[in-house]
């Protein structure tokens, strides 16, 4: 061994498996280095969420609105509202990932008003418990139709709370547009009241 | 000549080799790679339009298994523990909780309950202190959880790399 020692080129390799060696063994506890950590990966995946839904104060979200018979014998069934529903709400839950914003449309999806009626729709703004960005309701009054139209818009991350009170209260006024009552005759008409939350 | 020049270079990367190999090591095994989907049935109503996402998740109690390898029966450690982010929102916390104290080799004290109670402890950009000990032990269970979750947080996949390191005296 000895022998072989004398060469210069094994010393110096010698001493750099020395060297080496104890880089090592001095790099042990108290003098950390990468080799003495370890990971793990921690990943959440937040994916988009879009769910809607009515709430009500009242029994059922399903409500009537009807055409009251005039108290006074000679008068007609005036020209303001003829009833209102207020008691239901629009939830939401929204997470928005690959699309910008989400809106509410409504429509009328299954049945006909009779002729010269027609249900108008007021929607607040949220309220409640939510948070996030919620949506603003489209200004104006809605007339229900079988055309679906905005009216709520902007709502991105955001819930409104759960149950009625919270989010979006809804008001519907029935009105008569009409002026012929010779066409006025008792009848009961069952519509249904779409709302769909849309991708932007 | 030249062969007993092979020969010595042979011994001395052996010998290089075993000391590399029983330097001391912090090993986390069972899970190195976490993936958790948040979607419509971690509302705290689940598929309930209105609800909030339920603003904790928390792994298994034994979720992983920490080891402390190759350092002397007497050696004094502690394992550090931090974060580096890929792209974690300054909203969303994460905390790691030692649920066990694991199994320390024969005659080592292992993880020394005074000095690293169980309790959750932040996993911060910062290294903070997380558990104590000597001689080698294996398997200490951890248990991590993440707060803060909300639909208010911009949906999107969030990632970052738990690091341990480990010191001695």
């Amino acid at each position: 061994m000895m022998l072989f020692l004398q060469s210069y080129r094994l010393k110096w390799m010698l001493a750099f498996c020395i060297s080496l060696a104890y880089t090592a063994t001095w790099a042990q506890p108290g003098n950390p280095t990468y080799s003495l950590s370890t990971n793990t990966f921690f990943e959440i995946d937040m994916r988009p969420i879009a769910l809607i839904d009515l709430e009500t104060s009242a029994a059922s979200t399903n409500f009537s609105l009807t055409v009251p018979a005039p108290t006074e014998a000679g008068d007609g069934i005036g020209s303001g509202a003829l009833s209102s529903h207020t008691s239901n709400w629009i939830n939401y839950s929204s997470a928005v990932r690959y699309v910008t914003s989400r809106d509410v449309q409504v429509n009328i999806s299954y049945g006909t008003l009779p002729s010269d009626f027609e249900i108008r729709l007021d929607v607040g703004m949220a309220s409640g418990t939510g948070g996030g960005t919620l949506g603003t309701p489209v200004a104006g009054t809605k007339i229900l139709s079988s055309t679906p139209q905005n009216i709520i818009t902007g709502i991105k991350g955001a819930f409104t709370g759960d149950g009625p009170t919270n989010g979006h209260q809804l008001s519907y006024s029935l009105f008569y547009t009409g002026s012929n009552f010779s066409t006025l005759e008792t009848s009961a008409t069952t519509i249904t009241i779409l709302y769909t939350l849309i991708d932007n | 000549m030249h062969k007993h020049k092979q020969t010595l270079g042979f011994t001395l990367a052996l010998i290089l080799f075993s000391i590399l190999n029983s330097q001391a090591q912090v090993v986390v095994t069972a899970v190195t790679n976490w993936k958790r989907d948040v979607d419509a049935n971690d509302l705290t109503t689940s598929f309930e339009a209105g609800n909030d996402l339920k603003s904790t998740v928390e792994t298994a109690p034994n979720f992983n298994q920490l080891d402390i390898r190759n350092v002397e029966t007497t050696q004094q450690w502690k394992v550090a523990i931090s974060r580096q982010d890929i792209n974690w929102p300054a909203a969303l916390t994460l905390s790691v909780i030692r649920n066990s104290v694991g199994t320390p080799c024969g005659g080592c004290m292992g993880v020394n309950v005074g000095g690293s109670p169980s309790v959750y402890v932040p996993i911060t950009v910062i290294e903070t202190d997380f558990i104590q000990g000597s001689g080698e032990v294996t398997g200490i269970n951890l248990q991590y959880k993440i707060e803060g979750i909300s639909l208010t947080i911009p949906a999107d996949s969030y990632s970052t790399e738990i690091l341990y390191t480990l010191y001695g005296d």
